[in-house]
């Protein structure tokens, strides 16, 4: 019997040493001890120490990770000393990144999708010195760039994120392009209406979880910043009143409640709305340019254009949302820093800057390239002066607050909680990784 | 007759529960990207483009060839370093053994995830990333604990008269276990190959962060590339699974027999 108990607690000390030691790790993450770098390591040992290896690793797939690499391959071509580890690991990036940032083992050269400076900053080598830094686009310096001088990253494209619509339902609706919310919400009823449901004014894979936070940083924008009467310095002081944002959820609980969305919100993918966008089941959709890149993949006849967010408040404007899109940082802990700044520089070159604007349809980060996206060309030219703003949670939300705002506005519509729960929540996680992050 | 349909009508419904992954993944195979029907929908025609397209894009050769490196190397330890050590566990139950049994056993409770930071480092310090040994190595570390479970539980079985008449004969220790014991834990063996084979050859969390440059990677690894956030190519991934799954499905028809024995066996004689 005695024998049992010292079996059980051997089971039970064996199986917490496992965990402790995995919660534990997160704090020696933060230690800084130059990475070791072994794919380098290796490579570098068996060409004799002339040729170096970087480690290049990047969140984007298909065509436009194509692009990336083959702009790497000419890189390599030119500098026979350097070779590129080129790795493009798909949806799992983030966690790869989030392990590697743990334990100080981030490649050379990386993409930073949108976070340079709040979550990648403190990894990343400052490249105010280099020659491209003189080069970039005035609109894109402040998403890159910091108070003191500090050069996080080479932006390659600028993000300028609005609505994207099927043209020919607007057309056949009779529907003008919604400068206001109300107009928005107008449209969606009239069509609603008349197509009987066989079209869903917004579709939105919601399963996904991040197409419901693209909503909401779409319209906190126009809701409580943009204006000339704005909660910007409340929300960036901690002083925002929360019940406020009842009425951000109610808007959102409306779209639902009126069926302006689709049926299967709650079980459809991200790749459903690009596919009701090009088959013509859908009117709009809550994001950039790119969501008709994918839809013409499976409808290349499709007629898709490109619209600013509308306003909400009274005499405001209509705007877009904006912000680092493809970027290369390069790890401050890199050991071959010289060779990975050499990688950066030549992505900065307007040429390849532009390939790869291009294949994002979107305009390049380096001045004095005309923006070059095929169709959507005249978009841009077209509202080349609305502004662009950041995305919402990436300046006046804590690092953390995406998912917490995705989660809810999922669990608002499925019915899980109110339109109050969801401020109550919304507040309490804003408090908590704000005071988090202060320390 | 009554109690016959009952029973075929379960049968049935089973069988088309376990078809239907199946019959999902094989459709979605062959359907082009412009096919935009629902899943369930046939595809509008055989079209072996995906098949062509994946394993050219994803490199699919070579990556097959990762995937039987790396578990070949792990089955292997895993069955001679498994075996051996299960034999004196089952034969000799004194307290220090039955200590180190516990020991493996309670290592089955640990969520490998929960380690995978420290363990991270530790292939970082030792130079393990995008090497076979250190995937292998982590492998057999976290398939080591149930086959010596299956293998002790096992060889208790076998009866201790056997090793007598095997000293008697002149046998010592080793050939005792590798010309008597080892010959009788076939069953075992067989399940340990499919059980970790299969394991192994899915794996995906461990492979995806030790394995990060493309001529070195998995199957389901270099398959995820074809996924993110912004587009998915569903159909290729379906296409590219197809393919990765047969030489394992190949496998286990082979040794299905000793599966199902090999199974009931050690779960029974603990």
């Amino acid at each position: 019997m005695k024998f049992m108990k010292w079996q059980s607690l051997l089971v039970v000390m064996i199986v917490l040493a496992g965990i402790l030691s995995a919660c534990g790790s997160s704090n020696q993450g933060n230690e800084k001890k130059p990475a070791e770098n072994n794919g380098n390591k290796q490579a570098t040992e068996q060409d004799s120490g002339k040729k170096v290896t970087i480690s290049v690793a990047t969140n984007v797939v298909g065509e436009q990770a194509k692009v990336l690499q083959a702009i790497a391959d000419n890189f390599m071509k030119e500098n026979p000393t350097i070779k590129v580890d080129f790795s493009a690991p798909g949806k799992d990036y983030e966690n790869m990144m989030k392990i590697k940032m743990a334990s100080n083992d981030l490649p050379d050269v990386f993409s930073t999708h949108g976070w340079a400076k709040l979550r990648y900053g403190q990894y990343l080598a400052d490249l105010k010195d280099e020659a491209w830094v003189a080069t970039l686009d005035e609109a894109i310096k402040p998403a890159v760039t910091d108070d003191a001088g500090k050069v996080y990253v080479l932006p390659m494209d600028q993000d300028k994120s609005g609505i994207v619509y099927n043209k020919d339902v607007l057309e056949k609706y009779n529907i003008a392009i919604p400068q206001t919310y109300a107009q928005l919400m107008e449209a969606a009823e009239t069509i609603t209406k008349e197509s009987g449901g066989a079209v869903a004014p917004f579709h939105m894979g919601g399963s996904d979880n991040w197409p419901v936070g693209q909503y909401f940083d779409y319209f906190a924008n126009p809701l409580y910043i943009s204006a000339a009467q704005n909660q910007s310095a409340q929300l960036l002081d901690g002083s925002f009143d929360w019940s406020n944002w009842d009425q951000f959820a109610e808007m959102f609980a409306d779209l639902h409640k009126k069926g302006y969305l689709n049926k299967d919100v709650l079980t459809a993918k991200y790749n459903d709305d690009a596919k009701a966008l090009a088959e013509g089941k859908t009117a709009f959709l809550f994001y950039g340019a790119y969501a008709i890149e994918e839809a013409k993949k499976i409808n290349p006849e499709l007629h898709a254009g490109f619209m600013p967010i509308p306003s909400i408040v009274e005499g405001d404007t209509p705007t877009f949302v904006g912000g680092e899109k493809t970027t290369w940082g390069v790890s401050k802990d890199s050991k071959n820093i010289e060779a990975a700044k050499k990688f950066v520089a030549y992505f900065a070159k307007p040429e390849n800057a532009q390939l790869v604007a291009v294949s994002n349809a979107l305009p390049s980060g380096i001045k004095g390239t005309a923006v070059d996206a095929g169709d959507l060309s005249t978009y841009y030219e077209q509202y080349k002066d609305i502004r662009v703003l950041p995305y919402f949670d990436r300046v006046f939300l804590p690092n953390g607050m995406w998912d917490v705002m995705c989660k809810n506005g999922q669990d608002l519509i499925s019915g899980g909680i109110t339109v109050k729960q969801f401020s109550e929540n919304m507040e309490k996680e804003y408090n908590r990784l704000r005071a988090a992050a202060v320390k | 007759m009554g109690k016959n349909l009952l029973k075929y009508i379960i049968i049935g419904l089973i069988v088309v529960v376990h078809i239907i992954p199946f019959y999902i993944l094989i459709n979605l195979s062959f359907k082009g990207a412009g096919d935009v029907g629902s899943k369930w929908i046939p595809a509008q025609s055989l079209d072996f483009g995906n098949f062509m397209d994946v394993w050219r894009e994803a490199g699919l050769g070579k990556a097959i060839l990762n995937n039987v490196i790396i578990t070949g190397i792990v089955l292997l330890l895993v069955i001679v370093i498994g075996s051996i050590a299960a034999y004196p566990l089952a034969r000799r139950r004194t307290r220090w053994n039955n200590f180190i049994y516990t020991v493996c056993i309670s290592c089955l409770i640990i969520p490998p995830l929960t380690i995978l930071v420290p363990l991270y480092k530790l292939v970082v310090d030792l130079g393990g990333i995008n090497t076979y040994w250190a995937i292998s190595l982590a492998q057999v570390t976290f398939a080591l604990p149930m086959t010596i479970f299956l293998y002790t539980g096992f060889i208790s079985g076998i009866p201790k008269e056997l090793d007598e008449a095997g000293v008697i004969d002149g046998c010592n220790q080793y050939s005792i276990f590798f010309r008597l014991i080892f010959p009788l834990v076939k069953p075992i063996t067989a399940t340990i190959i499919i059980l970790i084979g299969v394991q192994v050859w899915n794996d995906y969390q461990f492979s995806l962060f030790f394995l990060q440059q493309k001529s070195i990677q998995t199957v389901p690894v270099v398959l995820s590339m074809f996924i993110s956030q912004f587009q998915s190519n569903i159909n290729w991934v379906a296409a590219g699974c197809l393919i990765g799954m047969l030489p394992i499905t190949v496998v286990y028809l082979f040794l299905q027999k000793f599966f199902i024995k090999g199974m009931a066996d050690g779960a029974i004689k603990g």
